[in-house]
């Protein structure tokens, strides 16, 4: 029958296309519960923003600062909340490394985000954190950089390029290990960029 | 047949409504979103960007934080003079494409636009054929005789149609009608 | 208690096993009495799958947190009223319910099918067993409702608070009760086609319940936009999410249906097409399941998803292959007794609108899909959402509603030129009209415009129809308001149908008036400020706390003030020149033609166990604009932040449903002159066709 090939091959190839499509999404696991606002998850993912991007942060302490003011360090840009799990986790390596790391050229910004002044400093005295840290309160740092939840870091070079992304909470190890290799690269030692 | 003049009705018909349809779109695509105030422009813009950490939501139907910061982003781009263009490849080159609500029309995105138009065209097209088709095919067993056409032009015409009602009523007035109508019947079943 | 739950469950399990193997054999073998033991096998699996609803009710009554399916989605502070809505708020409930839906109107459907279809009835049995036995299995297997819990807990995780709302009580169960109901007629027709029972007797059967499946989810749909409108505090009441747009294409498709049925049942023809479209309907029902239940696209309501995809898609192939099978298999026998006379003819035109809508649906699925395409072609995540299926499918929508306009005005068989023109004049007229008088008051938006004209053209066709029918009658004595009722009481199919399309054209200015004319602003005020906006000046003057131990809420009062624009000319110039169509308002004292209209209560709340906002607008409804307020938040400092939208229209959506419901009831009433007529005619004809 003709007729009944055409409608075969005329029905029968796009309904192919679509179910090959379905299982394979299925397979995949797409449509999983997406991303949320809280990072669980650690991983490195691709730049959100440009190399060159910096920002102007209030401190604090009132001072506005930017990643041109630690030219010639490592800086480490880290987006956090006082109430998000993984960050409170996080809160005692981060004070730690930065201790570690400080004589060695390597510089610390926190961004705190969605977030109120006293639950920021509260959760700086508990966690004994040296490094500035300011609240951005209404997204303009954080959108720009492209940043969708929390914590979030960013790794600038001493000459200003932001090369690394990582999201979700680190761990001492994860930490030395990223500015390990960075700080080797400055120094021309070693794979590393 | 009724002689039909230069132009048969239905081709000017068909040519008044595809004119004030194009009309209507070329009007409308000639709205520059300089007209439109920048609190409007924000809005139209929320309802293009999604929010990147709630399912299926735009930045403009989330009440969540991050769509509220995105929101404020919008608006403080426009103030900064940016065309809507230019903000969402702002949104685009640091949450992904899939920050865009419906996808860009260029590379293979062209696909997801090209697509509708396609399956148009070609439905229509089937459905053209099928009539043209269900037309010509030798399954008739109806008489064809030349009385035929002119019955089913009669029929249709406004008085017969009134003469049904008046039937499907119970009126039935006229003898003849009620013959004639059940002729019809016969015909149309 | 549990146990009673599981094991109905299993016996129902069991017994559809037997109803589907014993219809069969019983055919094949020749064995009436296994026929009518798989026929009342099927009230039977009814019987468990309503022991098994009523038990997880039960449960929930009584707060019986063992059962873990009641733990997560009940506590002790729910309302009890809620019961209904914990039934199916999460997955295995609502497969359950699904469950009950389906063998309770198996069940019905072969209690009163006709004796005709007698033939064809041991197949329709099985195939409705052997569907639901597939949910049977699935509830007994992998998701069971009555799973115990190890420790049982104090209190339960509460339920999900987007869906404490009225609403609920009928959107989701009408919603999944429609997708379900499709079975039927596929059934019905899958039955007849197996059985060789190529006749038209399917036909009344399958365009009732058709109708009737295409009703409920159709008022569903409704029911769910209005939820979101009135809840989901966003201000839309559709967002093309694609668990809609999976309840959206079968009912598309059904839509073709119960048109193109009517060509077969007044003219023998388009049979092969008919069936297509139910296969068609049934495989998009599996699909939306499927995409509902661990499907592989990121919808909105993951509330009810699952880990389930795999088996449903599974369920869904195995659909697929049978109908598609079954068709090509038939489709020989399934020839037109006419042919078509002229594209100027009410089937040419059925066919056109069938081939629209089936666009509308092919469209849609490509957006639900495109997404997955870039992820698997190119590895590039897209999202394919309301922007681009109201650019795709708008002007094919708006094509439909055109067609609903022209569809009826053409005769059957063929149309004369003198015919078309006497029909088309009015409602063409009542279109140049309508835009002109538009254009020349001085509205924007030409595209709007002209739909605006579409939707006139389509109601002047229909008023037509009724003053010439009504007239004819009135002249015979009849008062006008009984005239009409004799003629459409006369062919309800048709009129019921009419008036259904007036509902239609309802929604359609709604969608109009919302999408183009919509005004909004937005700020956040401290008590006795202003937001004014158009010609609304609302004034913020009371808040008050609504606190639960599961929520935080608030709730603040609105004064709603109808003014003069000119009284407030400096303000508008002002804020037109910072770029904004409204502005706060510090000094609210009254201007000389303030008129205070209502006063509105929205409400804001937030559950903490789920991390969600839910919000109740505040909306001022009326037959031109709604004035639509929704409290984003609460500020610490006293403010509230409210976003403002006038919605032009918008009061037509909703109350398009009455008349949507109240057209499917006629259309679908018995006729028995109607209804027998074609029957005998057959009988009569048949010797001279065959």
């Amino acid at each position: 029958m003709n007729q009944r090939r055409s409608v075969l091959v005329g029905v029968g190839v796009p309904v192919l296309f679509v179910i090959s499509l379905m299982t394979w999404g299925v397979i995949q696991n797409n449509g999983q519960a997406g991303q949320t606002s809280v990072n669980n998850q650690f991983g490195e993912v691709s730049l959100s923003v440009d190399a060159n991007a910096d920002f102007e942060l209030v401190s604090l302490d009132g001072e506005t600062i930017s990643i041109e003011d630690f030219r010639g360090s490592i800086v480490v840009v880290d987006f956090w909340s006082s109430w998000c799990a993984p960050c409170k986790a996080e809160g005692p390596v981060l004070a730690k490394t930065y201790d570690k790391w400080k004589n060695r050229g390597v510089e610390f910004i926190g961004i705190a985000i969605w977030d109120s002044k006293e639950p920021v400093e509260e959760f700086i005295e508990l966690n004994k954190i040296n490094y500035v840290n300011g609240i951005d309160p209404d997204g303009r740092i954080f959108v720009d950089f492209g940043v969708s939840g929390i914590p979030e870091k960013f790794f600038v070079t001493p000459e200003g390029q932001i090369v690394r992304k990582i999201i979700g909470p680190n761990t001492s190890k994860t930490l030395d290990d990223i500015l390990t290799d960075m700080t080797d690269a400055v120094l021309g030692i070693g794979d590393a960029q | 047949m009724i002689a039909t003049h230069t132009f048969p009705y239905r081709v000017r018909v068909t040519v008044l409504v595809l004119f004030t349809i194009m009309s209507a779109i070329v009007t409308e695509a000639c709205v520059r979103e300089e007209d439109i105030s920048l609190e409007q422009r924000a809005y139209q813009l929320s309802g293009e960007l999604m929010c990147p950490v709630c399912d299926g939501q735009t930045i403009d139907g989330s009440n969540a934080q991050i769509a509220v910061d995105m929101r404020l982003k919008v608006t403080n781009l426009l103030q900064e003079g940016n065309t809507n263009a230019e903000i969402l490849d702002y949104f685009s080159d640091r949450y992904g494409e899939e920050i865009l609500a419906a996808p860009t029309g260029k590379g293979f995105n062209m696909l997801a636009w090209i697509f509708p138009a396609l399956i148009v065209t070609a439905a229509l097209g089937i459905a053209l054929y099928t009539i043209k088709h269900m037309k010509s095919s030798v399954l008739n067993n109806e008489p064809k005789s030349s009385s035929t056409g002119n019955i089913s032009i009669k029929h249709t015409d406004l008085s017969e149609y009134l003469d049904r009602v008046d039937k499907d009523l119970g009126i039935k007035k006229d003898s003849t009608i009620q013959a004639k109508q059940e002729k019809e019947d016969e015909e149309e079943n | 208690m549990a146990d009673l739950g599981a094991m109905a469950l299993l016996l129902g399990l069991v017994v559809s096993c037997y109803a589907a193997a014993a219809s069969v054999l019983g055919e094949k073998m020749r064995i009436a009495e296994l026929i009518v033991s798989a026929r009342r096998s099927i009230y039977m699996t009814a019987l468990c799958a309503a022991v098994a609803s009523g038990t997880l009710i039960f449960a929930f009554a009584e707060n019986d947190f063992s059962i873990e399916y009641v733990a997560n989605h009940s506590n002790t502070l729910m309302d009890r009223a809620f019961v209904w809505v914990a039934f199916y708020a999460g997955n295995e409930g609502s497969l359950l319910y699904i469950l009950l839906i389906l063998t309770v109107i198996s069940s019905i459907s072969i209690w009163v099918a006709p004796t005709r279809l007698e033939r064809s009835m041991p197949w329709t049995i099985a195939i409705l067993a052997v569907i639901q036995l597939f949910y049977f299995a699935v509830l007994t297997l992998s998701a069971s409702p009555f799973e115990l819990m190890e420790n049982v807990p104090e209190d339960g995780r509460g339920i999900n608070p987007l869906l404490t709302h009225p609403g609920m009580f009928s959107h989701p169960p009408l919603l999944m009760g429609g997708l379900i109901a499709i079975t039927v007629p596929f059934a019905f027709v899958s039955g007849a086609l197996i059985a060789g029972n190529f006749g038209d007797d399917w036909v009344d059967v399958a365009r009732v319940s058709a109708i009737i499946a295409w009703g409920v989810l159709g008022i569903g749909m409704l029911l769910g936009a209005w939820w979101a409108y009135t809840i989901l505090g966003w201000g839309g009441y559709w967002a093309w999410d694609p668990i809609e747009n999976v309840a959206l294409m079968p009912w598309l498709v059904l839509t073709a249906f119960i048109h193109s049925i009517m060509v077969q049942k007044r003219r023998g023809m388009f049979r092969m097409w008919n069936v297509a479209l139910l296969n068609i309907a049934f495989v998009l029902a599996q699909l939306g399941m499927f995409i509902n239940r661990g499907g592989p696209v990121v919808s909105v309501h993951s509330f009810a998803a699952s880990t389930l995809g795999m088996i449903f898609l599974s369920f869904m192939l195995a659909s697929l292959v049978f109908a598609f099978a079954l068709f090509l298999w038939r489709m020989p026998a399934l020839k037109s007794d006419r042919n078509m006379e002229s594209f100027m003819s009410r089937e040419a035109s059925f066919l056109v609108n069938n081939f629209l809508f089936l666009s509308v649906m092919a469209i849609t699925l490509w957006g639900v899909l495109f997404p997955l395409f870039s992820d698997f072609a190119r590895d590039v995540s897209v999202t394919v959402s309301a922007p681009y299926f109201d650019r795709a499918n708008g002007p094919v929508l708006l094509g439909i509603v055109m067609m609903m306009g022209v569809g009826p005005l053409l005769p059957w068989r063929k149309a004369s030129a003198r015919s078309l023109k006497q029909w088309f004049i009015w409602p063409t007229a009542a279109l140049l009209l309508i835009i002109t008088f538009l254009v020349i008051a001085g509205i924007q938006r030409p595209v709007a415009i002209f739909a605006f004209g579409v939707v006139g053209f389509v109601a002047a066709s229909i008023l037509e129809e009724w003053w010439r029918g009504s007239y004819a009658r009135h002249r015979n004595g009849d008062n006008w308001a009984l005239a009409w009722w004799r003629l459409v009481n006369g062919n309800r199919p048709r009129h019921g149908g009419y008036i259904v399309h007036i509902s239609i054209l309802m929604i359609g200015l709604g969608i109009i008036g919302t999408n183009f004319y919509q005004q909004r602003t937005d700020g956040a005020i401290s008590l006795g400020e202003s937001l004014v906006i158009d010609n609304y000046r609302i004034q913020y003057i009371d808040r008050g706390d609504d606190s639960r131990p599961d929520r935080v809420a608030q709730w603040a009062e609105i004064s709603i003030y109808k003014i003069e624009p000119s009284d407030y000319a400096y303000e508008f110039d002002l804020a037109l020149s910072q770029g904004s169509n409204g502005f706060t308002l510090e000094d609210s004292t009254r201007r000389k033609n303030d008129k205070l209209i209502d006063t509105i209560k929205p409400w804001h709340g937030f559950y903490l166990d789920f991390n969600m906002a839910s919000v109740r607008s505040g909306i001022r409804s009326t037959f031109i604009e709604d004035l639509y307020v929704i409290p984003r938040d609460f500020l610490n400092d006293g403010r509230v932040s409210l976003a403002v939208s006038i919605n032009p229209l918008a009061w037509w959506l909703w109350a398009s449903g009455p008349l949507f419901i109240i057209g499917t009831m006629i259309a679908l009433w018995p006729q028995p002159a109607v209804e027998t007529r074609p029957a005998k005619k057959n009988t009569k004809q048949s010797p001279a066709e065959s």
